[in-house]
């Protein structure tokens, strides 16, 4: 096995084991696990206080149990999380932070307080108007919010000290994600989307410090290698995540690479790092400020479809695959305005509902072989 | 040189032999799709109308629903592609294709050339299909061919505002009982199918000519409804169900042709 191989099958394993992954890391460290829901939580804070963050959005289950608090039009990371959540999958999380991201995500904490009473769950308001100096501010106060309650947990204090380190650690680690997806678009044949997918998830289950020193050992060892011919279709994805697996193994069977994207689980993670400030809660405030393009967070000025036209052309990607999470309001609210700046932009797109329990594959597969077609053309 | 074009539907198979890419030697349409013997069957009268056997047949294409499970196909290329390039052949000015099927609906947007610009297909959901049809018909105990010809002795249509097929079947029978005529529900039926498909139609954006293909096509009563939805001229393909395969008989000449330059 090759050293890239090899970083990548234990990426892959990280992916597929949070629950394995959390348990070793109590069991080496004695430390606590926090979950964090989607989308925009800074783990920072959690981090700081010394314990696991784990990123909580969904994976693969049958739902069962979640349809007595959830309606049947609810997206399916939400199904999901409420499922393992009433499944005990949760039981190794010392406690839940809850952004209220959007209208499903507004009531989650509630059925989460009612279906697990013993694990703390830890709501938090990120504000819309974000950009002004009150935003900031406000921002600040709800992470210091979070850290008093993260303290009484674990009885120690976090220090602002303990929270600069951590905010440096999360730039660092932002920054070498960023290296990597660029590096991976001249490795279109190794970083395959499922491949990069791993990567991504990775992050969401081991410590940041870990994470980085793996993916700049990734980088270092694809810069090493001949950049490869790729004949296939690049593409940008955007949209709240690319899974499940199945969707990524077709994106490769039908000769994809995802050269960038704007996934709220990818990149809207790690593009805008935490300026500089003598209070490390202000950094975070100011990260949200800075920070554009999610249909989770306000934007009136609608950048997201220029964004995306920036992505293209930087990465002389062939299109967009638009992957719409289906029943997600905000996504679907952005789509109009993105839809009409490919258009303009005379970017060919693509819209793909999916669902991260993927019951059939046909219809999936019929568009993104259609679509293949269709860039293919384009070339001729 | 003879190629095959084949399209494996969920309700129907259809095939077509074509000679040099331009002139249609042979079709057939089976009304029995994927995971029947209506694929195989389709071969095989196809292969007779010709009067020709596998060996005559330079490449073969299959498209459609069950395109992957053809053996003896030499490719397998995606609906949309295929409808896109049949109805080119067929009607050249084309710009915007619905192809209401069996279970699905797409609106395909092509360029002068027949390639494809821009597509949209339902999600899984019945609306606005061939399926939707034939439910309402069982309800109103006639043919699926019948309803276009009911629809057209209508005075006046009773808004059916459903669109999910099983709540639909009980407005229609809640309509019926309270005393509605059989054909005012049916004009109904058929309005709401056009306006499911309309609104899918508005996301690509309906440039003319708008053509209209698949089995449901042939209904003069959903075609009617759809003009006055979009407020817009539409044709129909002058062999609706044959068009994919079509469509996938010129695409076997076209990789021919290419492979042939390719060695010269
Ligand atoms: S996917 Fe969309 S609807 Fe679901 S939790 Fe995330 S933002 Fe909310």
């Amino acid at each position: 096995m090759s050293k890239v191989e090899e970083i990548l099958s234990e990426l892959g394993y990280v992916a597929h084991h949070p629950a394995r992954m959390v348990e070793q890391w109590k069991k080496e460290t004695g430390g606590k696990a926090v979950g964090i829901m989607p989308i925009h939580c800074a783990e920072e804070v959690v981090h700081a206080a010394g314990m696991l963050p784990v990123g909580m959005w969904g994976g693969q289950t049958s739902i069962s149990l979640a349809p007595e608090y959830l309606q049947s039009f609810c997206c399916s990371i939400m199904k999901a999380v409420m499922e393992f959540t009433m499944s005990g999958a949760y039981k190794n999380l010392d406690a839940i932070i809850c952004p209220e991201t959007c209208d499903t995500l507004r009531v989650i904490p509630l059925m989460m307080r009612k279906a697990i009473p013993q694990t703390p769950i830890i709501g938090v308001v990120l504000p819309d108007n974000r950009k002004i100096d009150a935003g900031i501010k406000y921002t600040a106060a709800e992470y210091r919010s979070i850290v008093k309650q993260l303290e009484q947990i674990t009885g120690n204090p976090v220090k602002d000290e303990d929270l600069q380190n951590s905010v440096e650690i999360y730039n660092e680690h932002h920054a070498a994600m960023m290296e990597f997806f660029k590096v991976a678009v001249d490795h279109c044949d190794i970083i395959t989307p499922y491949n990069r997918h791993m990567v991504i998830k990775s992050s969401y289950f081991m410590p940041k410090e870990k994470h980085t020193v793996l993916v700049k050992a990734l980088i270092d060892e694809l810069i090493k290698l001949q950049p490869s011919q790729f004949k296939g279709h690049k593409v940008v994805v955007t949209g709240i995540m690319s899974e499940p697996d199945e969707l990524l193994e077709m994106f490769g069977k039908y000769g994809y690479a995802i050269v960038a994207d704007d996934l709220a689980q990818g990149s809207r993670q790690f593009r805008t790092p935490a300026p500089a400030d003598d209070d490390p809660y202000i950094r975070l405030g100011k990260r949200l400020a800075n920070f554009e393009g999610c249909s989770c967070v306000y934007d009136p000025e609608k950048l997201r479809g220029k964004l995306l036209k920036q992505l293209v052309d930087e990465t002389q990607a062939d299109g967009v695959v638009v992957l719409m999470m289906k029943f997600c309001d905000p996504e679907e609210y952005d789509y109009p305005f993105i839809k009409q700046d490919l258009e303009e932009a005379g970017i060919p797109h693509l819209y793909l509902e999916i669902e991260q329990q993927m019951e059939s594959s046909e219809q999936v597969q019929t568009r993104l072989q259609a679509f293949a077609e269709l860039l293919e053309e384009r070339k001729n | 040189m003879f190629t095959m074009g084949i399209d494996i539907g969920s309700t129907s198979s259809k095939a077509a032999i074509m000679e040099d890419g331009s002139k249609i030697v042979a079709s057939c349409v089976i009304p029995f799709g994927t995971g029947t013997s209506g694929p195989q069957r389709v071969i095989e009268d196809v292969l007779q109308a010709a009067d020709m056997n596998r060996d005559n047949i330079d490449y073969i294409v299959a498209t459609g629903y069950g395109r992957r499970s053809i053996p003896g196909a030499d490719e397998q290329i995606s609906e949309i592609t295929c409808h896109a390039r049949g109805v080119h052949f067929l009607l050249p000015s084309t710009r915007t294709i619905i192809d209401i099927g069996g279970q699905d609906v797409k609106v395909i947007r092509v360029d002068e050339n027949g390639a494809v610009m821009n597509f949209v297909m339902n999600e899984k959901c019945a609306a606005g299909t061939g399926r939707f049809l034939e439910v309402m018909a069982r309800v109103l105990e006639c043919k699926v061919d019948e309803l276009s010809m009911l629809s057209n002795q209508a005075k006046q249509a009773v808004p059916i505002s459903s669109t999910c097929t099983v709540f639909a079947e009980s407005e229609v029978i809640s309509q019926l009982a309270a005393g509605n005529s059989r054909e005012d529900v049916v004009a109904g039926i058929h309005d709401s199918v056009a306006r499911r498909v309309a609104s899918l139609g508005k996301r690509v954006g309906l440039v003319p000519d708008v053509v209209m293909t698949g089995g449901v096509a042939q209904n003069e009563g959903v075609v009617k409804a759809m003009r006055q939805e979009l407020k817009t001229e539409i044709k129909t393909s002058p062999l609706p169900q044959l068009t994919g395969a079509i469509g996938a008989a010129l695409l076997a000449y076209q990789k021919v042709q290419k492979a042939k330059q390719a060695n010269d």
